[in-house]
């Protein structure tokens, strides 16, 4: 095998070893010999017994598997790809074919956490969008009001009335839809991942409110998004528009506590 | 509030800080619904300009009704596509509703104070006033046609003066020929005509809009509804001498021919620096019991400024019918020949 160009990442080592009873891949018997697959369930490598010994010291086969790789357990016979591979019991085969359904499972996580902070933050932006509006109206309340409701309101109707009528809606609204889809995702998330993101919807609201009393140190306010795992400054939340750079950071969190809650479960 | 399973409440963290179990923040979320309430600030005084698309003024709020290229509407500005041949009625019918909406978005009557600065032979003027609502503390500076003006200019004049009495505004009323005469020195920006003149007049009413205000609606209580006005801006001990003088040779410039007999109130607001009180009090005293003896009512007001040079604003209260009475021929003239443009056309 060749090296991997310099700056690009070498390969994981495969580092679970399992002894086959025999193994057919692309239509050709082997009998006896080694099945490695790396840490992360995505590389499988093939070897043979050598000589009376039995050193595992020839690689028959090296290849990737696609995250949605169709992996089946029969018996002790395992079958991926154009790899079918009897095993010792069936116990060992179902413990090699999780491993080998890591990333597809991993990979519907990611997708489980991204759907979950889509719904968080379009009710965070909204949320945040209301306030940013409302700062306005309280200082420049004929420009903001007029740029905020200038499509919507009709004659007659009190334009900061319709203002709040129309975020309270925006905001209840997206609030059922991000509860729906934190319900949803939660049997594929966790409870702790789904804790988690209720905690810094919740703390990254406080942040919006703080933000909009303007009369805060925010050192509370840091204190609690650190201890949720996101580091920041005040000065980078009195920036435009924190609520989507404050998800951004707080993603390897819920990826993190997901992730674990899937393999331990 | 988040709270953890012993009933502890706690805005922030993740550990209750009582007993150190876990904080749920589920059943808290609903909370980040309820919006704040906030007081919008929409400052003391708004001037709504009706035809004057040039006036520079120094308000918390200037708004301005005009007609342009085309339409377009800003918060500051309410600009509409001049229709050819456009009577005020054309412009009402098109336009009614849309400056009604853009009024309540933008607070027009939100502010303590309104000052609606109109040319009322200007169509947009009716147009305005037919979208006003009725409000308080709200005074109407109209230029109104004169019998120079034409007919047309006299209906649309007539009109909206009566849409304005009919909801109850006082006005302050300036002829088309005081307004084109109108010619003031200043200090520092030299002469001052036309549109810059107005402003300059405006820029004084202004600085004294609760004295305005106060005046104007105490008048109101007495039946006095329609004012002329007359001016003297950057004035000076050099040019006019004792302020008696002052006071006697401004009220041969009145905004609308009014004799002093005939004046029902008159009130005086002068903008000169702290020690020239005594002496201006003392004159307005001589100049109402020289002129106006029979006033209902005579109040002086004064403003204290920096400037060696005063103002001096005049404010005479007058017969409901004197601003319309010289305008009237023209206004039936129209109205005989196309009946839609009467009064009671307009909302």
């Amino acid at each position: 095998m060749s090296s991997p160009p310099a700056g690009e990442d070498a390969p994981e080592a495969p580092s679970h070893a399992y002894r086959l009873v025999s193994a057919t891949y692309q239509n050709r018997e082997y009998p006896e010999g080694v099945l490695a697959v790396n840490e992360s369930g995505n590389e499988i490598e093939l070897r043979r017994w050598m000589g009376k010994t039995k050193r595992p010291d020839i690689a028959i086969a090296r290849f990737h598997l696609e995250p949605n790789a169709d992996v089946r357990v029969e018996g002790a016979v395992l079958r991926v790809s154009e790899l079918s591979a009897t095993l010792e019991s069936p116990g060992v085969a179902g413990e090699v074919a999780e491993l080998l359904r890591r990333p597809a499972r991993e990979l519907e996580t990611a997708r489980l956490v991204t759907e979950a902070e889509a719904s968080v933050g379009v009710f965070l932006q909204t949320r945040e969008e209301a306030l940013d509006l409302l700062s306005r109206i309280k200082t420049d309340p004929r420009g903001a009001l007029f740029a905020s409701t200038a499509g919507s309101t009709t004659a007659g109707a009190e334009p900061l009335g319709s203002f709040y009528s129309t975020y309270s809606a925006r905001l209840a609204e997206s609030l059922q839809k991000m509860k729906a889809s934190l319900a949803g995702g939660e049997k594929g998330l966790g409870p702790g991942a789904t804790d988690m993101m209720y905690a810094i919807a919740y703390t990254i609201g406080q942040v919006q409110n703080a933000l909009f009393e303007g009369d805060s140190d925010l050192v509370q306010e840091l204190a609690a998004l650190q201890e949720l795992g996101i580091t920041t400054t005040a000065q980078e939340l009195r920036t435009e528009r924190p609520t989507a750079r404050l998800l951004v950071r707080a993603h390897p969190v819920i990826l993190s506590l997901a992730t674990s809650s899937r393999r331990s479960g | 509030m988040p709270r953890c399973p012993n009933g502890h409440a706690q805005r922030l963290g993740l550990k209750c800080l009582v007993c150190g179990e876990a904080l749920s923040f589920r059943d808290s979320m609903d909370e980040l619904c309820d919006l704040p309430k906030v007081e919008p600030d929409y400052g003391k005084v708004e001037v709504v300009a009706v035809g004057y698309p040039l006036l520079s003024l120094k308000a918390d709020y200037v708004g301005e009704i005009s007609a342009g290229l085309a339409d377009l509407k800003t918060p500051t500005a309410f600009e509409v596509a001049s229709i050819r041949g456009g009577s005020w009625l054309d412009y009402s019918r098109k336009h009614l509703e849309e400056l009604r909406r853009w009024m309540t978005l933008v607070g027009i009557g939100k502010s303590t104070d309104r000052l609606l600065v109109m040319d009322t032979t200007d169509p947009l003027s009716v147009l305005a006033l037919s979208a006003l609502p009725k409000l308080e503390h709200t005074v109407v500076i109209a230029v109104v046609a004169d019998q120079d003006s034409t007919p047309v200019e006299q209906n649309t004049s007539y009109v909206a003066l009566s849409l304005a009495l009919r909801k109850g505004f006082p006005i302050i009323a300036l002829t088309e020929t005081f307004e084109g005469d109108m010619l003031y020195f200043t200090e520092d920006r030299g002469f001052a005509a036309g549109d810059d003149a107005l402003s300059r007049l405006l820029e004084s009413l202004l600085g004294a809009a609760d004295d305005l205000m106060d005046l104007l609606e105490r008048d109101m209580k007495l039946g006095v509804q329609v004012h002329s006005l007359s001016a003297i801006v950057a004035g000076s001990k050099s040019v006019y001498g004792i302020a008696t003088n002052a006071f006697m040779a401004q009220s041969y410039g009145l905004s609308m021919g009014a004799k002093p007999e005939e004046c029902q109130t008159v009130h005086s607001l002068v903008f000169s620096r702290e020690e020239s009180k005594g002496e201006f009090e003392k004159s307005f005293g001589v100049f109402r019991n020289r002129k106006f003896k029979g006033a209902l009512n005579a109040e002086f007001r004064f403003h204290d400024t920096a400037s060696p040079l005063y103002d001096l604003v005049t404010i005479y209260g007058m017969r409901t019918d004197a601003s319309l009475q010289d305008i009237a021929p023209g206004y039936q003239a129209i109205v005989g020949s196309m009946p839609e443009l009467s009064v009671e056309g307009a909302s």
